[in-house]
């Protein structure tokens, strides 16, 4: 069964210049103890996708439209809110991208850990020290530093907190947002592998958001890319990978640095993302598209199964399109 | 942290100087003459001079200065003042209870009514609530004290005959000079306390703490709250500030002997003595405001407290960053 | 997030070189219904002042005893004071007097802020600290009690209240100035304007004034809204504005004596001293809402 089900998920946000449409009906399943890599540009609506499952769009400005998150089966959307509190934290449970801001900067650290275990367990103060104290040394921070305030830390150490207080009440799902967007290209490796190991060492599904797919490949069995609040494409790392169908992941690979593949030069993808407050009729990645045709600008594609489990949002996807096209 | 308290109250004094030398320079050079408003218009020009030179008045600028400074250090006195003929320290130390009472009670209000209605408005953004609240504290903020003083009166004396019209003669006296100075804290308070929260509301670690499956008055009180409290320190110290201020006016309206009195008297009979006494007393309650605020902020925020443990002066540019912004 | 998208859909359209930061300020301005019922107030408060003598058909300083302390009627809408005087007139001229008190108030306070922050800001070092250490001792004087001791040192009047209310204000803004000034000196827009080789006027009109002086001038609004309640405070106490020069401050204050059987004296005055409060203050508000959208609700 899935652990996760997200289907036709819609969320905007009202604002002065009109209505955000951040997420546009996205599907996604997530089964037990699997980890989907949920890739897309800045702005594509993932972030929101993500604060979505755990209710925690603000709201005004945001809303959920319409749509179900099914976890275990049951729509978190008509949950009571105290039934969502209990899920929050404690089954599932979320990294979030900016280390810097995501820690209270009043309350040391050890007291931000113990506050979540002593929350979902109802356990004595002492007993919810010591599970922190714990956590604390898992994730490789000393315990005498519990005491200390998030100022006294660096931003790769803050982000440990962070995963700290994400696991330490061994959630089924973890959604990790960009958890290493943030911090210096020397500390990435190292705290993503640490992120992975524990997320093996209490068998909990993840739903890993980045723009970077060699972060992807490392880590995700499963992929789906995200344009303009829509899911474009989505299936297997091999299928994402090495079967690549829609123009716009083609585009995201070609726009990567590749040791295997010779290439001259990189090809950015022109054009920026389409105003999403003013999405076009047709296909959302049209204008940008190299192979756009009317069929493209007039009707939008549905996402459609063409391999197993594999799904693409095309009129036109690679295996069915024209061989010189493809050269291009 | 106790080094960091005294390095600050050595700083007073270079402000107490100051206060001083200033408003002891813009009273010298007014062209009137105490002695002649003590003796009458129908004393000699003699009389004048021989009363200016008994209090000193015609000696050079730096001498009385100098006078000024040497009687309080060697004898603890602010001088004798021209028109009542007593200590100027006496007659204020007298009056400065009044003073203060009413000021701690006006700050007290905009604490106990400011913050939490804020605060409510704050969550309740955008509804009836935020909106009368916002409203309420847009039109106090308004009301000159000296307005509110005389419509309180005509209302609630006058007309009502609820609280005596003027005096202190018993505790129910206090009570409109209290709401008089607190009307604008309150406001102040209360605006600043909605924007703050509002703004602290929306910072990640807020939506850590509610991504935890913390209830939202846990999330509020316990994260949201403490970090809101920063600035709204400040506008509670100033607010103590302006209650002083206030006073002057609400003082002098319901005729209550206190400082602001005391200072409205003096100025108006040329008692430059005791004018020059009542703000060096009211400038060292400032600057001691400031202090209790910037401990306070030290309470709250471990940032702030590591920087004033470290070095003074990085303390003191972060501070001003601070103000800045 | 709302900055962002607003600049997107303007560079999109091409737009973002003619639209500079302030015609976004503007926009934002605009769409604040409050603050813009409280600038056409001003406006109108202006336009009382400039033409008070022509308003009504009374001089606000022609005496009639036979029809002192009259009720409000059609032939004198707010009444007439103790001395049957015309108190429609009288709240006019008072307007005259606030605005123009409060604006040479501020005006003195604003240049000499302007220029002694500027030097702290600019030259750094051992002036800024002197200037600094005598601004600190000018923030701790209690406003009120400082003002009243200049006034009374210099006498009252227009002029003198005026210098006096400009005088005891100017240490806060030097404060503002000063920061706004550090602040630019080590922005990276500036250093990036350089890099892209734009002269220092480009360099001043377009970056330094919106951003220095848009601070600058929210202060004003405020401060302004401010003097205004000084000026009636320290009138009402008998220094600043007397009488027989109206003055709404000094008004109340012959007002008061009578309060039990005559309102019109405390009321007029008191209301639209209220809403020219209330007035600046919105408009305060609403720039710098404009100018920081974050700070909005």
């Amino acid at each position: 069964m899935e652990l996760l089900q997200i289907k036709d998920l819609r969320i905007q946000f009202n604002t002065d210049t009109g209505i955000v449409h951040a997420v546009n009906g996205v599907d996604l399943s997530l089964q037990e103890g699997e980890c989907l890599g949920l890739v897309g540009e800045t702005g594509a609506g993932k972030t929101t996708t993500a604060l979505g499952i755990l209710d925690l769009i603000q709201t005004p400005p945001g809303k959920i439209v319409s749509g179900e998150i099914l976890y275990k089966g049951r729509n978190i959307r008509e949950m009571k809110p105290h039934e969502i509190r209990d899920l929050r934290g404690n089954e599932i449970s979320m990294i979030f991208q900016d280390p810097m801001s995501a820690l209270n900067p009043v309350i040391p650290v050890g007291h931000q850990i113990a506050e979540v275990i002593r929350l979902h367990q109802k356990c004595s103060k002492n007993e919810a020290d010591r599970q922190m104290l714990a956590m604390l040394e898992k994730v490789r921070i000393p315990a005498e530093r519990a005491d200390e305030y998030p100022h006294q830390f660096s931003g790769g150490m803050k982000q440990r907190v962070v995963i700290a207080i994400a696991l330490a009440c061994n959630p089924k799902l973890l959604i990790a947002d960009e958890p290493t967007t943030a911090l210096d290209v020397t500390i990435q490796a190292q705290v993503l592998k640490m992120i992975r190991e524990l997320q093996q060492e209490i068998h909990t599904s993840m739903l890993l958001i980045t723009h970077d797919l060699g972060i992807v490949a490392q880590t995700c069995e499963k992929v789906a890319i995200m344009y303009a609040g829509e899911i474009v494409e989505s299936g297997t790392a091999e299928d994402i990978f090495d079967r690549t169908a829609h123009p716009y992941t083609k585009g995201l690979f070609a726009s990567i640095p590749s040791i295997d593949r010779k290439m001259r030069r990189l090809t950015p993808i022109e054009g920026l993302m389409p105003d999403p407050t003013d999405l076009p009729a047709g296909c959302s990645f049209g204008p940008r598209c190299p192979y756009v045709s009317d069929l493209c600008r007039e009707h939008k594609p549905e996402l459609q199964e063409i391999g197993a489990g594999h799904f693409c949002r095309c009129h036109f996807p690679s295996q069915k399109r024209s061989p010189e096209k493809e050269g291009q | 942290m106790i080094r960091y308290i005294i390095r600050r109250l050595f700083l007073l004094i270079p402000i107490l100087i100051g206060t001083v030398v200033i408003v002891f320079t813009i009273n010298f050079f007014s062209d009137i003459s105490p002695a002649r408003l003590v003796l009458g218009p129908t004393a000699t020009e003699e009389q004048v001079e021989a009363k200016e030179d008994e209090w000193g008045l015609n000696d050079p600028y730096l001498v009385q200065l100098g006078r000024y400074f040497w009687r309080i250090v060697s004898q603890g006195s602010l001088g004798t003042s021209y028109i009542y003929n007593q200590p100027v320290l006496k007659m204020i130390m007298d009056r400065l209870p009044n003073t203060l009472i009413i000021g701690l009670l006006a700050a007290t209000l905009s604490v106990m009514i400011g913050i939490p209605l804020g605060i409510l408005a704050a969550i309740k953004q955008n509804t009836a609530l935020d909106y009368i609240a916002t409203f309420l504290a847009i039109l106090c903020g308004a009301i000159p004290p000296f307005v509110l003083c005389i419509l309180m009166q005509l209302v609630l004396a006058v007309r009502l005959h609820w609280l005596p019209v003027s005096g202190i003669r018993s505790w129910l006296g206090y009570i409109m000079p209290i709401i008089a100075c607190g009307v604008m804290p309150v406001a102040m308070t209360c605006r600043m306390t909605r924007s703050s929260m509002l703004e602290t509301i929306r910072q990640d670690y807020i939506r850590t703490a509610r991504a935890k499956g913390l209830k939202e008055g846990t999330v509020i009180w316990k994260h949201a709250l403490k970090n809101a409290l920063i600035p709204i320190i400040t506008v509670v110290g100033m607010t103590y500030a302006m209650s002083l201020c206030g006073s002057i006016i609400s003082e002098a309206i319901f005729n209550i002997p206190g400082l602001g009195n005391l200072m409205n008297s003096s100025i108006s009979q040329k008692d430059y003595i005791t004018n020059l006494g009542c703000v060096l007393v009211a400038a060292f309650i400032m600057s001691f405001v400031t202090l209790i605020t910037d401990l306070i902020y030290a309470a709250v925020d471990p940032r702030i407290k590591a920087q004033y443990a470290a070095t003074g002066k990085r303390a003191r540019t972060y501070k001003r960053k601070e103000a800045a912004v | 997030m709302k900055r962002w998208l607003e600049t997107r859909k303007l560079a999109r359209k091409g737009e973002i070189r003619s639209v500079g930061k302030f015609s976004l300020m503007v926009r934002r301005f605009c769409r604040n219904k409050a603050a813009v019922a409280s600038l056409v107030f001003i406006l109108l408060l202006i336009l009382i002042a400039v033409f008070a003598d022509v308003l009504t058909p009374y001089d606000y300083d022609a005496q009639n005893l036979s029809e002192k302390l009259r009720q409000p009627s059609a032939a004198h809408w707010f009444g007439t004071d103790d001395f049957g005087r015309d108190i429609l007139t009288r709240v006019f001229v008072g307007t005259r007097v606030s605005l123009l008190v409060s604006i040479l108030a501020v005006g003195i306070s604003t240049v000499f802020a302007l220029v002694i922050g500027s030097i702290a800001g600019y030259f750094g070092g051992a002036v800024d600290n002197v200037i600094m250490r005598i601004t600190d001792i000018f923030m701790a004087l209690p406003g009120m009690l400082f003002a009243m001791t200049v006034s009374a040192a210099l006498g009252t009047g227009i002029w003198n209240t005026a210098i006096a209310l400009g005088f005891t204000s100017i240490a806060p803004i030097v404060r503002q100035v000063r920061a706004s000034i550090l602040l630019l000196k080590d922005q990276e827009f500036i250093e990036a304007s350089k890099a892209f080789g734009s002269g220092n006027t480009v360099i001043i009109v377009r970056h330094v004034i919106p951003n220095a002086f848009a601070p600058l001038i929210v202060q004003i609004a405020l401060r302004l809204g401010d003097t205004i309640m000084a000026i009636s405070g320290l009138s009402f106490l008998g220094l600043g504005v007397q009488p027989p020069t109206p003055e709404w401050g000094n008004m109340v204050s012959v007002g008061k004596d009578y309060m039990s059987e005559f309102l019109p004296l405390i009321l007029f005055p008191g209301i639209f001293v209220i809403l020219t409060m209330l007035a600046f203050n919105l408009l305060g508000d609403g720039m710098r809402d404009a100018m920081d959208p974050r700070m909005k609700r």
